[in-house]
């Protein structure tokens, strides 16, 4: 059935002012796999948020077989028949199966909840559908995959002929993955509609039908999975509009002052997240990581940065061992973070400007007169460097919460850039910020490579990325998957073929990041 | 920006978080002070008489023994009930500021005090003549009740960070503990007079004479409300004015923020809950030493949830707290000296009062409204003032 | 110390064998009961509810008054003051859950004003209609009856023991069963315990949070209020200014204890009445009353600090576990 589901020249804009949808067109049919497909940020979920009802479309329509839809709520889309799976599972881990199932929609006996009834409404759909899950059995005991399952149930019991997967196979393992794929082609077959969001082309290219590609909140283009390749969808869903124009010089890199090696990490559950990595920082360059997000950067960072431990491995800094350093230890060494989530770990949004500037340097003799801090020094030193990073405010004592993202920004990289500091650790540094600010943040990375500081930076930016790295490393599966020790001859084309996992180096090549 | 600076009004001076926090607080504060009103007015035989000795009784110009010359004294009671809420208060201030909800200042500040007891009576009791010297006394107590305060905040503090015991929960069993260890003491140790059957030996009188100064038949010096006063005021600085106050502060502000700025999490937070039980048992010290010359402690003061509500009061500003606490101590003084009059109502309504402003205080959606107009006014206001100074707009 | 082993030895060996004593660890357990099952409710749904001791205070009063007014034991008052203190525990749990979900105050800070405002208005409300400032020992409040259960209080020291208890106590012990029935049998009890754990999940299918809290916290104020009817109307027959004296704390260490599981909660409230009642009848015996006091609250702080242990112990070996589950399937992958 043709049009089975249309969202129609939909478009969000949220408070801040960011489009993140902009008449975005969609249709799947009865019964197929539809991927989306689209960079991090390119507006995927904030499409598959309205059609859930988590979010309301400022403009277009949502026709569901033929009828206009206003979902003001979750409750109104499962009414609609639309389940969706999130990707942190919406579950009580100490409730059965069986209740998480039918939470909501409990069976009951009078006022008692119809435990035996329950368990067979889970039974007989796991039955249905093909899933082999215990009713009785406690969420909290269960492997991730099981989880999954039963958060497809979940949606399945409650009568959904829409199910909405968001990114599902980031948390499994290859032979659950295989194992989903096969349920959702059973699910499919018996008529069911699923949208597939994934970056992963492989499996896009394995199990949906269609395929509609999104990027920069617009609507590219629907194919038919098998008149396209993965390095078709990837050099559609990649692509850089405007080059950045970065003056900068070439880079003289020196000596190491970051050093990995050998690093494998796993996550609290127990699961590889970064997997025998080997990579250097110089003094004067940019390393650049790129990489879909969740490829294990995350976790290699907060190792680096000291946030997380790790076990298997070695880091080194400036010569020196960082394992059993704490957080002081590695700023004391000279390492300084402009952190991915500014508003959990680079400020305290009800403190001021002035200590939000100084907080890491504040037991510094410079700044303290005896046992009181001197709040002179403090206001003369935070006053230049307000002026100085152009920070846009009535004076250092306004509290940082009332300051625009760019300017919260401008007070991170303040503060970083103004420690003693041999090397930048800098996490999407331009995320979610004005252009004039994100500019302004860049301009100053390069300049703090000309004073010598190796600069390891991440961001899901390609043009960002691609414009300020000197050198460039590809994580995908939490390997590294390639080394570029000159960016300018990479095409925006073949890093999507390297970051999608189209494309692999060899272990030779990928070696040169270490710089021997 | 211009240089020119508009002409405004003091309050209009303060950023708009300022003065709604100041206009919230003034409504919170008519509201119970209202609440008081029609509360005396039900409860009173004679209304307007008890209204008075409410509003003005502290102030001494009602005392009637004031013309008779006797040492019966209202303004003292203002005085006396500031001393410890100076103390608990700076001690919540600080273990407040670093987000900790330890509630074993009670238990801190009896053993504050029996500690300073015991210390007292072992210098100095036992014996018919005073012969110790008061000042040795003194200080030795003092010195010994903040070991005792520290040792009973710290407990739960170790036990939540060595095995994650609710650190509210066991801080509470921790002062009933307290209560009847210090009960204990008193009647089944040597600490008990046994001439009497409520205290502890009597130690020299020449020590609370050191701790209250009497000047004239009107005016009581105390010790205790200077060293009130030196407390909050080293609160203060230590919170506001040093490094280690600052990372409390941090740590309280955003916990992520402050690890990622290298500061010891775990180290500070067990050391801001030192710090009160230090203050609470000074405070537990000070209030014995100022008032008698005895150890009598058989039942909780209450003390360790007042410095809860001054806390609030003064948001976690130990500066604040000289205000706060004289208001708090001037409504308590002022309900005892009208309860002590014939037909007044009882005072402990204004416990009904202190509950309902805390409430009123602390309700982030209480006057949201006004908040938010007070806002968008003041960025609409910011926003002309930049248009005409012909700045660039960028966000 | 030796003198000291032998001295506590012989006290123990003296009141196990008295039936009293194990009437005494029922009787002393069951307010505490009766306010841990109030905190467990609210804890099960994520909220603390720490104005317990504040919600006892003023039910317990309002019981008394209520009963006196309409003539005391003679006319029923009693009963009619249960009813009062439920309905009035029941609207105090409300306020609480205002304060505490609408209008987002730190729900302890709100526990600490309901506390404040409890002792406050109950000594002042007291005061003003008896004019006496501690007791209410003017007013004929009467008492809740005592229950003889025909047949077994004939068996000889069991029937002692059980038979004879007031019938808040025997109400206790069976709200445990009603409470633990409540929570895991039916769809009010599988919801808060949803909001409690997982409060997004919950409202992702369609449950509203603020709703379920909100009942949790009236039911709370609710037992609140039982407890309040049974300190003054079966502990005591009026209400003093001290009456409550920390129990509604004790209830909430003990619901903590038991993390608001009904059945451990009551073992915990009985190992909290053994202690009470040896601590009461061990000061007939040479052994210091007030060190035997305090026992107790030691019992219930150490119990608090074992059960953490526990609970974490649990949850490693949990995780662990999931661990090396994960890390098998990946080398069969």
């Amino acid at each position: 059935m043709e049009n089975y589901l249309v969202m129609e020249d939909v478009t969000k804009i949220y408070n801040n002012g960011i489009i993140a949808n902009d008449k975005v067109n969609f249709n799947a049919r009865k019964g197929e796999i539809h991927a989306i497909c689209g960079e991090n940020g390119a507006g995927k979920t904030t499409l598959m948020k309205m059609l859930f009802g988590i979010e309301q479309p400022d403009e277009g329509k949502i026709i569901i077989k033929g009828e206009e839809m206003h979902l003001n709520s979750p409750t109104d889309a499962i009414k609609a028949g639309i389940g969706m799976v999130h990707q942190h599972f919406m579950q009580v881990p100490t409730l059965t199966v069986a209740e998480n199932v039918t939470l909501g929609i409990e069976p009951t006996k009078g006022l008692v909840f119809d435990q035996a009834k329950a368990v067979e409404i889970t039974r007989e759909c796991c039955e249905k559908y093909g899933f082999e899950i215990n009713p009785e059995a406690h969420i909290q005991d269960l492997s991730v995959g099981v989880k999954q399952k039963v958060e497809i149930v979940k949606a399945l019991v409650k009568g959904c002929e829409i199910l909405i997967l968001d990114e599902p196979t980031a948390v499994l393992t290859p032979q659950e993955t295989r194992e989903l794929f096969l349920q959702l082609k059973n699910l499919r077959d018996s008529g069911c509609t699923i949208i597939f969001i994934s970056h992963k082309l492989n499996e896009v290219k394995e199990l949906c039908d269609r395929v509609t590609v999104i990027k920069k909140g617009k609507t590219i283009g629907v194919w038919n999975i098998k008149d396209v390749t993965e390095a078709d969808i990837s050099r559609y869903m990649v692509g850089v509009d405007v080059d950045l124009d970065i003056p900068k010089k070439p880079a003289e890199p020196k000596e190491n002052v970051l050093v990995v090696k050998d690093l494998t990490v796993y996550n609290e559950a127990g699961k590889k997240k970064v997997d025998d990595v080997s990579f250097s920082v110089r003094k004067g360059e940019i390393v650049g990581i790129a990489g879909v997000e969740g490829n294990g950067q995350r976790e290699l960072i907060d190792v680096i940065t000291g946030l997380a431990k790790y076990n298997y491995g070695s880091i080194t800094l400036m010569g020196k061992e960082v394992k059993d350093m704490d957080i002081q230890g590695l700023r004391d060494n000279g390492m300084v973070h402009i952190p991915e989530d500014r508003n959990l770990y680079g400020c305290a949004r009800s403190m001021s400007i002035r200590d939000n500037m100084i907080a890491d340097k504040i037991s510094k003799p410079e700044y303290n007169n005896g046992i009181f801090i001197d709040e002179k020094a403090i206001k003369e030193d935070t006053d230049r460097w307000v002026k100085e990073y152009r920070v846009l405010c009535d004076d250092g004592d306004q509290l940082v919460g009332m300051l625009s993202g760019g300017n919260v920004q401008k007070v991170v990289v303040a503060r970083e850039f103004t420690s003693y500091s041999e090397l930048v650790i800098s996490d999407q540094p331009t995320r979610g910020i004005d252009v004039g600010a994100a500019e302004f943040v860049r301009q100053r990375m390069v300049e703090m490579r000309d004073a010598g500081k190796a600069i390891l930076l991440i961001s899901a930016d390609l043009a960002e990325i691609m414009s300020l790295s000197d050198s460039l490393i590809v994580m995908h599966g939490g390997k590294i998957n390639a080394y570029f020790s000159d960016v300018k001859s990479l095409t925006e084309e073949d890093l999507g073929f390297y970051m999608l996992g189209v494309k692999h180096m060899s272990e030779e090549e990928i070696r040169g990041a270490l710089h021997e | 920006m211009s240089e020119k600076k508009e002409k405004k009004p003091l309050f209009k001076k303060l950023d708009v978080e300022a003065r709604f926090g100041l206009m919230r607080m003034a409504v919170a504060i008519a509201i119970g002070l209202g609440l008081a009103i029609v509360l005396i007015v039900i409860g009173a035989k004679d209304p307007a008489e008890s209204l008075k000795y409410f509003f003005l009784g502290p102030l001494q110009i009602l005392n009637p023994n004031v013309a008779k010359g006797l040492s019966f004294n209202y303004f003292d009671y203002w005085i006396q009930n500031i001393i410890p809420l100076l103390f608990t208060g700076s001690a919540v201030c600080i273990m407040f500021s670093a987000n900790k909800f330890n509630l074993g200042l009670e238990g801190a500040i009896m053993c504050g005090g029996l500690a300073c007891g015991w210390v007292c009576c072992l210098l100095d009791g036992d014996i018919e003549a005073a012969t110790a010297n008061p000042v040795l006394c003194a200080v030795c107590g003092l010195l010994v009740s903040v070991i005792a305060g520290a040792i009973m905040t710290t407990i739960p503090a170790l036990l939540e960070k060595k095995w994650g015991a609710s650190i509210m929960v066991s801080s509470l069993m921790l002062n009933y503990i307290s209560l009847y260890i210090s009960r204990y003491c008193l009647f089944s140790t040597p600490l008990r007079d046994t001439r009497t059957s409520k205290y502890s030996w009597q130690w020299t009188e020449n020590v609370v004479l050191t701790f209250r100064k009497f000047l004239g038949t009107q005016f009581t010096l105390r010790l205790g409300l200077f060293i009130g006063i030196i407390v909050v005021l080293v609160s203060w600085a230590f919170l506001f004015k040093t490094r280690w106050g600052f990372k409390i502060r941090q740590l309280g502000k955003n916990p992520s923020f402050a690890k990622y700025a290298g500061v010891g999490v775990v180290s500070v937070g067990v050391l801001v809950q030192v710090i009160g039980g230090m203050i609470g048992g000074l405070c537990g010290a000070t209030v014995i030493l100022g008032n008698y010359n005895y150890y009598y402690g058989v039942e909780l003061t209450g003390y360790g949830w007042d410095g809860v509500t001054m806390a609030i009061f003064a948001g976690n500003n130990p500066i604040k707290l000289f205000l706060a606490a004289a208001f708090i101590a001037y409504i308590r003084a002022g309900a005892l000296i009208m309860s002590t009059q014939p037909g007044g109502p009882i005072n402990e309504l204004t416990k009904i009062v202190e509950g309902v402003i805390i409430l009123f205080l602390l309700a982030e959606q209480f006057l949201a409204r006004t908040h938010r107009k007070m806002i968008v006014e003041e960025a609409k206001r910011k926003q002309a003032l930049r248009l005409a100074a012909g700045e660039e707009v960028t966000e | 110390m030796g003198g000291l082993f032998t001295e506590i030895f012989n006290t123990i060996c003296n009141v196990v064998v008295l039936p009293s004593f194990y009437f005494m660890i029922i009787q002393s357990a069951a307010p505490i009961l009766l306010a841990a099952l109030a905190c467990a409710i609210a804890i099960k749904a994520n909220a603390i509810n720490m104005g317990i001791e504040g919600i006892m205070t003023i039910t317990s009063l309002s019981c008394v008054l209520v009963s006196s007014a309409i003539g005391g034991q003679a006319n029923g008052g009693p009963w009619l003051g249960l009813l009062v203190a439920i309905v009035i525990g029941g609207l105090l749990g409300f306020m609480v859950s205002v304060f505490a979900f609408r209008l987002k105050i730190d729900i302890i800070l709100v526990g600490i004003a309901m506390n404040l405002i409890g002792t406050g208005f109950s000594v002042f409300l007291m005061y003003m209609l008896t004019g006496d400032r501690t007791t209410t020992t003017s007013l004929l409040s009467g008492t809740l009856p005592q229950i003889h259960i025909p047949l077994l209080k004939d068996i000889p020291v069991i029937g002692e023991i059980l038979s004879g208890h007031y019938i808040l106590t025997y109400l206790a012990y069976i709200l445990v069963f009603v409470m633990s029935f409540l929570l895991f049998k039916t769809k009010l009890g599988l919801r808060i315990r949803a909001v409690g754990e997982n409060e997004e999940a919950a409202e992702s299918v369609g449950i509203s949070s603020l709703h379920i809290k909100t009942v949790a916290l009236i039911i709370s104020g609710v037992l609140g209020g039982v407890a309040g009817a049974f300190m003054s109307e079966c502990y005591l027959a009026y209400f003093s200014s001290g009456l409550i004296a920390g129990r509604g704390f004790i209830g909430l260490a003990a619901c903590n204890m038991g993390a608001g599981n009904p059945g451990v909660i009551c073992i915990c409230c009985l190992a909290f009445g053994i202690f009470y009642a040896f601590s009461n009848f061990a000061a007939l015996s040479n052994l210091s009353q007030y060190a035997l006091n305090a026992l107790p609250y030691a019992v219930v702080l150490i119990g608090v600090v074992l059960y953490s242990i526990y609970t974490r112990n649990k949850e490693l070996k949990r995780l662990r576990g999931l661990d090396s589950e994960e890390k098998s399937d990946q080398i069969a992958g």
